[in-house]
């Protein structure tokens, strides 16, 4: 692959990143350099935890769990309270880590994590830095190491992505992980304990001028436990409309092995040669209403090249007692 | 006048199509074709032909996004004049920067894998972009993407152009991570 293919490739890359960045263009005339600077770090506020795990306020304070963390996600979509449902499923899959490692005063500690199909996220919490809702925080470099790793088996995908995404009510910053992975096989059945090695690299505090609050390293080895069985729920093979992702026009496709659990969903779609599609619009419809929609996942091409297996996840964990049914496109999927 | 009366125009196939949409988006594809061509001539040449390619594809098309879809046609075709022009002039020096810079994260040669790759690249590419700040996002984007001079994207963030060399450097490290992870960098 050359430069140009390699650009021609990236050309593909989600519609809504385009549209965002598009917005950007000659914003620089559209505002006053005084105020130019504040609300672009108000965007980035507002940005980094819809990226993630759909709308916090940065600087908001949380709990000291991962669990906590879910359970204000699901207040902010639901408007309400966690039920006792609700919170046993984030309970069931959550487990503590609790390792701390400290470098010239500043700690970080390998919280908590919420195991899933074919996911995991990692709380992280870091003391004995002075932090402000003024700014964001991150590490020059994270590096996840997984043994096994789910990537190792043939035609599987996976990857993570890490987030600040506040402070807790002690003060410190927490930042989530989530990694996911999907592929063809026995990629997402495999229940083994994942060893991790997780590095940090170097604190930085991220505004106008970056400034690095404490240079170092902390180095994490722990297992994660992912032999929590998981409620799950098998749909028919249905035909849905979705958007091309070569021609941006509706096309009509199957998807079959749906099966929804409480942390996402998995399904396979058929796949005209050289068509690829974006599962759009997908989320998950509560009882009462709300809307919980993906927060990430991706698909990976089969062998054959005609269907793509998907894997994608909730905002946070759901009870499927309190889901009614799922969207993708113009469908709906109900949940028996 | 709404996207959606540019392509009805298209589909009801009237000349006007062009007109208006020349109108409304001439200055979004030129400066997406000048990012990559920096001669005046190639980069109205390649508007044109977005426009024809527009054209030629509404119907059957009826894209959603007139203005990415546009973007996209414009980028494609001044991509492939720009390695028609690289074929012509090897080795004269005359690679655009912004094709340099992202050079260092472009895995190896075509593979028997070349089309999976392609869509897994893609995907591995929103992962990347979903896992970055928004602000770094945008800039990695608005690069890669739009091909914005550093300049241009400077001034549009309020940044130093350093901090945005800065960001796009350290962005594209981390691409490069992200590929060699999922085994796309070989």
């Amino acid at each position: 692959m050359n430069t140009t293919d390699f650009l021609s490739a990236f050309g593909e890359i989600s519609e809504t990143y385009v549209e965002t960045a598009a917005a950007t263009v000659g914003k620089a005339g559209k505002t006053s350099p005084r105020f130019r600077r504040k609300m672009t770090v108000l965007l980035i506020a507002a940005a980094v935890c819809l990226c993630l795990m759909g709308a916090a306020a940065v600087g908001a304070l949380y709990g000291d769990s991962i669990q906590s963390w879910f359970s204000h996600q699901w207040e902010l979509v639901t408007k309400r309270d966690m039920s006792q449902g609700q919170l046993a499923v984030i309970d069931h899959l959550s487990q503590d880590i609790n390792i701390s490692k400290t470098v010239d005063g500043v700690t970080v500690t390998a919280d908590s994590a919420t195991v899933g199909d074919g996911t995991f996220y990692l709380l992280l919490r870091v003391e004995g830095v002075k932090f402000s809702s003024r700014y964001l925080y991150d590490f020059h470099d994270v590096l996840m190491e997984l043994s096994p790793d789910p990537r190792d088996e043939g035609g599987t995908f996976g990857g993570y992505g890490y987030q600040y995404v506040g402070r807790d009510g002690d003060g410190a910053a927490l930042f989530l992980i989530s990694f996911n992975y999907a592929g063809g096989g026995d990629a997402g059945k495999d229940t083994s304990p994942l060893q991790v090695t997780l590095t940090l690299k170097d604190l930085f505090r991220d505004a106008a001028r970056e400034k690095t609050l404490q240079k170092g390293e902390w180095v994490f080895t722990f297992t994660v436990d992912r032999s929590q069985p998981l409620e799950a729920v098998a749909l028919p093979d249905t035909r849905v409309e979705i958007t091309d992702r070569n021609t941006h026009e509706k096309v009509q496709v199957w998807l079959r092995d749906i099966r929804v659990t409480s942390v996402g969903i998995r399904f396979r779609l058929d796949s005209a040669s050289g068509i690829f599609t974006y599962a759009d619009g997908l989320r998950l419809i509560l009882k009462n209403g709300a809307e919980v929609s993906r927060a990430g996942g991706f698909g990976t091409p089969l062998e054959n090249m005609e269907a793509i297996e998907y894997s994608y996840q909730w905002q946070f964990p759901v009870d499927l007692d309190e889901a009614a049914y799922i969207c993708i496109g113009t469908q709906r999927l109900p949940l028996p | 006048m709404e996207d959606r009366e540019i392509v009805e125009l298209y589909w009801a196939r009237s000349e006007n199509a062009i007109a208006e949409t020349g109108k409304k988006y001439e200055r979004y594809c030129r400066s997406i074709a000048r990012g990559l061509l920096p001669n005046e001539e190639d980069c109205e040449e390649c508007v044109n032909d977005a426009y024809l390619r527009a054209w030629e594809t509404i119907p059957p098309r009826r894209p959603e996004r007139l203005s990415t879809y546009l973007g996209k046609i414009t980028r494609n075709l001044a991509l492939d004049r720009c390695r028609y022009r690289g074929r012509e002039k090897r080795g004269s020096g005359q690679t655009p920067l912004v094709l340099e810079e992202i050079g260092a994260c472009v895995p190896g040669p075509d593979s028997d894998e070349a089309m999976l790759d392609r869509v897994a690249l893609t995907d591995c590419f929103d992962r990347f972009l979903a896992a970055l700040p928004r602000e770094k996002r945008d800039i990695f984007v608005r690069r890669y993407w739009f091909f914005s001079s550093i300049q241009e994207i400077a001034s549009d963030f309020g940044l130093s152009e350093g901090r945005v060399k800065m960001i796009l450097l350290r962005a594209r490290g981390q691409l490069k991570d992200a590929l060699e992870k999922e085994g796309l960098w070989i």
